[in-house]
């Protein structure tokens, strides 16, 4: 469903993507790993659609369109999402209104009926709850006053509620306790089915032992160095990212 | 010149009505052989008014114009009671108060139409209250309104109210020149809602003045909107004075007419006063506003909190001072004031100036303000979610000023507010 291919990208003048080649199938959960700095929310936000980073080579095909040229909100209502590394506080909208017109938006573009505040509500009560969030936060803003944790379930919750076809996950685990994370885990694997892929970016493998994936690759540099199974996740736990900046962060 | 000094008014097309009355004899007395101010003027600086006398501005006619064209700006969907006026005269086939204590000027002689208010009532209403306000510092636009006012609304309340009453101002005709008089008064135990709205189809000038007074113990929401044709002219001034354990509660609201001008002036005369004074200030294409607010505060023990949002697209500009003096009296002042700008457009324009004057020692008194753009990260996320550009724009300058209609009582007015505001910014 998603096929990248020699992607480049810079952000004001400085490359940072230097040729990502990664395919994704219906079904698949793929995970990115890397150290720092390697690109990896760059990765996530171009396929989202950023305009802060400039794609200067390759291509992106999702569903076999091409990516690149869809503006954000077109490649969203085609099944795409992104939970962001750091969800934006937006005072003045509450989560609910939010949270609906997107939902309505993506109905719209798939031919779907809009549904109204009283179904809207009557479906999100339950998704909120099975996340460990309140329903009274759907009258609040937009992330304003959030704990880091608390973000952290209201991009997971939002990605129940719209159910997309390719979720990108950007470091949905950091900050979060255990339980938070397993609650997390809990909601991503309650969503995983044949039709539905995901990218998940984490810095550390312990999301990985509750979202188990299909494919770990290592990001390093702005490349994808390395591919493997599960097991990769484990052994980058144990060896660190030094041998891999050392093996690949001369090579640029 | 040749023309007597009686009949000379400042601005073309508004007649000083000689009745002998002293509020009508101080305010030709004022305007005796002055101008208009100009640029040259510091609290006109920016929005001389010299200029309105190029146009050939006519009284306004008198007319009786159709329900149905007008009911859609006459808030439809809020229950209210309505008083109308059409250029400036009582209009009672568009009105519907019913057992409100209003009264009403008629060619600037109290009578008395309310059904529990008595002649006499309105009488002293009027002695006690009429000009009191906007005697001392009155702005010359002020002293126009009150050579030349014909028509005007006495509202008295004192109980709890259960849907606000609205005021609507109608101007009409081309070139028509209005001069609308309300005189509020919130009795002790008053709690309520007035809704003044101003409307026009043209290219009118409007020169309202209303006072209002808040006694002890009385609760009042004031709102104010101004949502002429893009081609009127308004020149308001609001004169507040609140008494003991009052609460005034202003809105500002700004979305038609070319050119604006408010004054809005509180004095809060009694201890324990709460006032909040708000502003929505919403412009695109050429237009204009300059919100000058004054409060002064001169008893100790009160709390003010006033807030300001401009949100500027196309070559709009705003104006805004605000002025805020603690008298020496007044310790334990609690005063906060904010101006917040969203300019939507890079040819959009904002001078605001925060004049704050403090002669007490034990206060507690801060301003800020802030100028920006939408933000990128807000609106990238919002997209991110589905929702198209035009409608997260919509959204964010919406939640922008959410805030201040956040605090409005009525719902359906709120609602009613909000969603002209979004037809305002296009994307409703
Ligand atoms: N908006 C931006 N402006 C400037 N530099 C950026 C921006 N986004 C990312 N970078 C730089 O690009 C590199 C990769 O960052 P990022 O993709 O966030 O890495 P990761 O998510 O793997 O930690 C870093 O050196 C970072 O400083
Ligand atoms: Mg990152």
């Amino acid at each position: 469903m998603l096929e990248i291919q020699n992607l480049h990208a810079r952000v004001e003048e400085k490359p940072i993507l230097k040729g990502v080649n990664l395919t994704i199938n219906p079904g698949e959960v793929h995970a990115i790993m890397g150290p720092n700095g390697s690109g990896k929310s760059t990765l996530a936000n171009v396929i989202a659609g950023r305009d802060d980073y400039e794609v200067t080579e390759g291509t992106v095909l999702f569903e076999g369109e091409d990516l690149l040229e869809l503006a954000v909100d077109e490649r969203a209502v085609r099944g795409l999402f992104l939970a962001f590394q750091y969800p934006v506080e937006i005072p003045g909208v509450s989560n609910a209104y939010f949270l609906r017109s997107a939902l309505n938006a993506c109905r719209k573009a798939s031919g779907q009926p809009e549904l109204d505040a009283l179904k809207f509500m009557a479906l999100v009560k339950d998704k909120a709850k099975s996340l460990g969030l309140d329903s009274s936060m759907l009258q609040r803003s937009v992330n304003e006053g959030f704990s880091g944790g608390e973000k952290k379930r209201n991009e997971i919750f939002q990605m129940a509620v719209l159910e997309p076809k390719l979720a990108v996950l950007d470091e949905t685990d950091s900050g979060l306790d255990i339980d938070a994370l397993k609650v997390v885990a809990d909601g991503v694997n309650a969503l995983r089915g044949r039709d539905r892929g995901f990218l998940i970016v984490t810095h550390y493998q312990r999301l990985l032992d509750h979202i188990v994936p299909d494919f770990v690759h290592v990001m390093a540099d702005g490349r994808l160095v390395k591919s493997g199974g599960k097991d990769l996740a484990l052994e980058l736990e144990q060896k660190g990212y030094s041998w891999i900046e050392e093996q690949f962060a001369g090579k640029a | 010149m040749s023309a007597p000094a009686m009949d000379r008014t400042l601005i073309n097309g508004f007649e000083h009505r000689d009745d002998g009355s002293n509020l009508r004899n101080q305010a030709v007395a004022l305007l005796a052989g002055q101008e208009l101010p100009t640029t040259r003027d510091e609290e006109y600086k920016y929005t001389p008014l010299n200029r309105l006398n190029e146009v050939a501005w006519v009284p306004g006619p008198a007319m009786q114009p159709e329900l149905a064209d007008w009911i859609n700006h006459l808030l439809p969907e809020v229950e209210q009671y309505r008083v109308v006026f059409v250029n400036g005269k009582y209009d009672a086939s568009l009105s519907n108060y019913s057992d409100l204590d209003i009264a009403f000027l008629r060619d600037g002689h109290p009578v008395e139409l309310g059904q529990l208010a008595t002649a006499n009532e309105s009488s002293f209403e009027v002695a006690a209250h009429l000009g009191r306000l906007s005697k001392p510092a009155m702005p010359l636009t002020a002293a126009v309104n009150t050579s030349a006012f014909s028509d005007g609304a006495i509202i008295r309340v004192d109980r709890k109210l259960s849907k606000p009453i609205h005021v609507a101002h109608i101007a009409t005709g081309k070139n028509a020149t209005s001069a609308p008089r309300t005189l509020i008064v919130a009795e002790p135990g008053a709690d309520a809602t007035v809704v003044e709205t101003y409307l026009s189809d043209g290219e009118t000038l409007s020169l309202p003045v209303t006072e209002v007074f808040v006694h002890t113990n009385a609760a009042l929401e004031h709102i104010r909107l101004g949502n002429e044709d893009l081609l009127a002219r308004h020149i308001g001034l609001v004169e507040v004075r609140q008494e003991r354990d009052s609460t005034y509660r202003s809105y500002n609201i700004v979305f038609g007419a070319s050119l604006t001008r408010n004054d809005i002036n509180i004095l809060v005369a009694g201890e324990n006063a709460h006032t909040r004074f708000d502003g929505v200030i919403a412009l695109d294409g050429d237009q204009h506003a300059d919100n000058h607010t004054r409060l002064d505060h001169t008893v100790p023990h009160c709390e003010s909190f006033e807030i300001y949002k401009h949100l500027l697209a196309g070559k709009s500009r705003g104006v805004f001072n605000g002025k805020i003096f603690v008298h020496q009296d007044a310790q334990k002042t609690d005063a906060k004031q904010t101006n917040m700008t969203l300019l939507l457009s890079p040819h959009a324009q904002i001078d605001t100036k925060p004049q704050l004057e403090i002669f007490a020692d034990d206060v507690k008194c801060t301003h800020g303000a802030t100028i920006g753009q939408l933000r990128k990260d807000a609106l990238f996320y919002l997209r991110s979610r589905g929702i198209d550009e035009a409608t997260a724009q919509g959204l964010l300058v919406y939640a922008f000023a959410a805030e201040v209609f956040e605090l409005i009582q009525d719902e359906s007015l709120r609602r009613a507010l909000e969603q002209m505001l979004l037809a305002k910014l296009g994307t409703s």
